[in-house]
């Protein structure tokens, strides 16, 4: 069954096309990643997917329902954590989640979910007025997951999360998608988005530029792989042409005694270093594998506005769970 | 029932705010100052000159109370980012409309009524009795007149994007509709003097108490006083005023719904 499907989904702000005539299907029980430099247009398509704004042409259908005729039924078993929102002020975490619960009809425990995302149970009965950018990120995420959805669709879910929250919410994600839950979430934490997604779509100007898995897009960028060699001496016109000439090696380039032979198929690099330690001394040798970061910005030119983007996903960093994180 | 679920949740959201608290005290004491009022203009009070004391005060702090509480109920969530956490789920646009109306119409409503329930108990202590039928009609009429505002000031915030913008309009709104009686009446004047129009001093009445004050004036206030004419026609009589209120209560939410029903949010 497919999960999200969209065509020719176009909307225009004046005389701004945010979304250009987008194709996208995802499949039931995929883990999708929706990528795109800000101003892409991720946040409007996905606002178009939860009916936040009508598409200008096109169509959308979200768990086989049609966005636009459907209206809110469409997002009966759907979780969301959308962009821009905010929590009521004088509600606590557990009066947020009663009331949606029941907004949803749906059966769930409050507690439970808290848990789930993480919310201490010394900050669950506060107002959430008093909360961090953090903690209504748990919060609101608790709220997409009340009900067990189908489909949960997470824009920017990382956003204002420590590192450690950060690792818990892809965590999270994986164990919703191992449970079968369909996850769609854009995010500017490629690396975030490399560890979990089975398959990636890429938004540049308006338009989806690319979709497939990462190892796919590897391959449709060519290069898949960087092997890198370090000889003991500079090498030999001959040494290089040697490797050149192996089958699957795509490019060679020399700096000193570092050499890089760009593979395009994973059984090269063997061919490569067997081909390198005939007429040369190799000290060491390391592959590459090319980073969706790096896929990111051959598809799009950029390689993001966010800083996170490039940044290790995360680290061993023990910041408390809700007071570490940014306001 | 999930109408009900939004006017719960928008209820347990501005269960703790300032704005309940204002309004629980304004609106609740308004017919109770109405008579205190009243009692402190002359030392022989009636029962008539009572229920225009109380129409005084609460034909102006009832709808200004119940306007500027709904006017902050859509846009302000809108504005804030709140609605787009209560639609992320299955609720529609309608039925979020629907239970913010019943939500606040509760909040400006049961105060009132309780503050009402105060006023009889008032008149029933009174030396000279008054009509209970008269009573009901003050209490009923004072009622739909809070529905209108509460329905114009909520149309006014789910058309507007920002908070303080629907504030501003549904203070503009309010401003016009309790001068419109007067405004229709200085229209008479002014084209009865030009031979060319033949429009009877009746229809400018009749106009005067198209908007949801003049209607309540009407009804409320005597003939004679502030607001209050004759009833020469069924079309100034209670039946007419009523179903002009209702048409204010329907008609406003309406537009506001058309209009919010199409907003990006």
């Amino acid at each position: 069954m497919t999960a999200i499907r969209t065509r020719g989904l176009t909307k225009t702000f004046g005389g701004v096309t945010a979304v250009d005539d987008l194709d996208l299907r995802v499949e039931s029980g995929e883990v999708f990643g929706f990528l795109g430099p800000n101003g892409a247009g991720k946040s409007t398509t996905i606002d178009l997917l939860l009916g936040f704004t009508s598409p200008t042409s096109g169509e959308a259908t979200v768990l086989g329902r049609d966005v636009r005729s459907a209206g809110a039924d469409a997002r009966r078993d759907v979780g969301v954590l959308p962009e821009d929102y905010a929590v009521y002020d004088d509600l606590s975490a557990r009066e947020h989640l009663r009331s949606m619960i029941r907004l949803k009809a749906v059966d769930d425990d409050p507690d439970r979910l808290l848990e789930t995302v993480g919310i201490d149970p010394a900050d669950r009965d506060r107002p959430a007025g008093g909360f961090s950018k953090g903690m209504c990120q748990r919060l609101v995420l608790a709220v997409a997951l009340a009900g067990d959805p189908d489909l949960l669709i997470l824009d920017e879910p990382s956003s204002g999360l420590d590192p450690s929250g950060i690792a818990e919410i892809r965590d999270l994600v994986r164990a919703e998608a191992e449970s079968g839950t369909t996850v769609f979430f854009s995010s500017h934490r490629l690396p975030q988005v490399e560890a979990v997604c089975d398959r990636v779509g890429i938004m540049d100007d308006g338009r989806l530029v690319a979709v497939d898995t990462v190892d796919g897009l590897r391959e449709r960028t060519g290069g898949a792989e960087r092997l890198r060699l370090s000889l003991r001496d500079p090498p030999t016109e001959e040494t290089l042409a040697r490797l050149g000439a192996v089958d699957g090696v795509v490019d060679v380039t020399a700096a000193d005694e570092d050499v890089t032979v760009v593979c395009g198929e994973p059984g090269a690099k063997a061919e490569a270093v067997a081909a390198a330690t005939r007429d040369a001394a190799v000290a060491d040798f390391a592959v590459e594998t090319t980073t969706l970061a790096e896929l990111f910005e051959r598809f799009t030119g950029t390689d993001g506005d966010d800083p996170a983007a490039t940044e290790p996903d995360t680290g061993p960093v023990s910041i408390g769970r809700d007071g570490g994180e940014s306001p | 029932m999930s109408v009900l679920d939004v006017a719960r949740h928008d209820l347990l959201a501005v269960r703790r705010s300032l704005l309940l608290k204002t309004v629980l005290v304004a609106v609740g004491l308004a017919p109770v100052a109405g008579i205190a009022l009243g009692f402190a203009l002359t030392d022989e009070v009636t029962p008539r000159f009572l229920l225009l004391s109380t129409w005084l005060v609460v034909g102006f702090v009832v709808p200004f109370v119940a306007t500027l509480t709904a006017a902050t109920a859509i846009a302000a969530n809108l504005e804030a980012g709140r609605l787009r956490l209560l639609l992320s789920g299955p609720t529609e646009r309608g039925e979020a409309l629907l239970g913010t109306l019943c939500s606040r119409l509760t909040v400006v409503t049961v105060p009132l009524a309780l503050g009402l329930a105060g006023f009889a108990a008032v008149f029933a202590a009174l030396p000279q009795p008054v009509q209970p039928g008269r009573l009901a009609g003050f209490a009923a009429f004072t009622l739909a007149a809070a529905a209108a505002y509460v329905s114009i000031g909520l149309a006014v915030s789910a058309a507007t994007r920002s908070q303080t913008r629907a504030v501003g309009t549904a203070l503009g709104a309010f401003v016009v509709t309790l001068f419109w009686p007067r405004i229709a009446g200085i229209l008479g004047s002014l084209l009865a003097g030009d031979s060319g129009l033949l429009l009877s001093a009746t229809a400018f009445d009749v106009l005067g108490r198209l908007s949801p004050f003049g209607a309540y004036s009407q009804v409320i206030s005597d003939p004679g006083a502030i607001y209050g004419i004759e009833v020469t026609t069924p079309l100034l009589g209670a039946g007419a005023m009523a179903v002009v209120l209702l048409g204010w209560i329907v008609g406003p939410l309406a537009v506001g719904y058309r209009r919010f029903s199409r907003v990006d949010l």
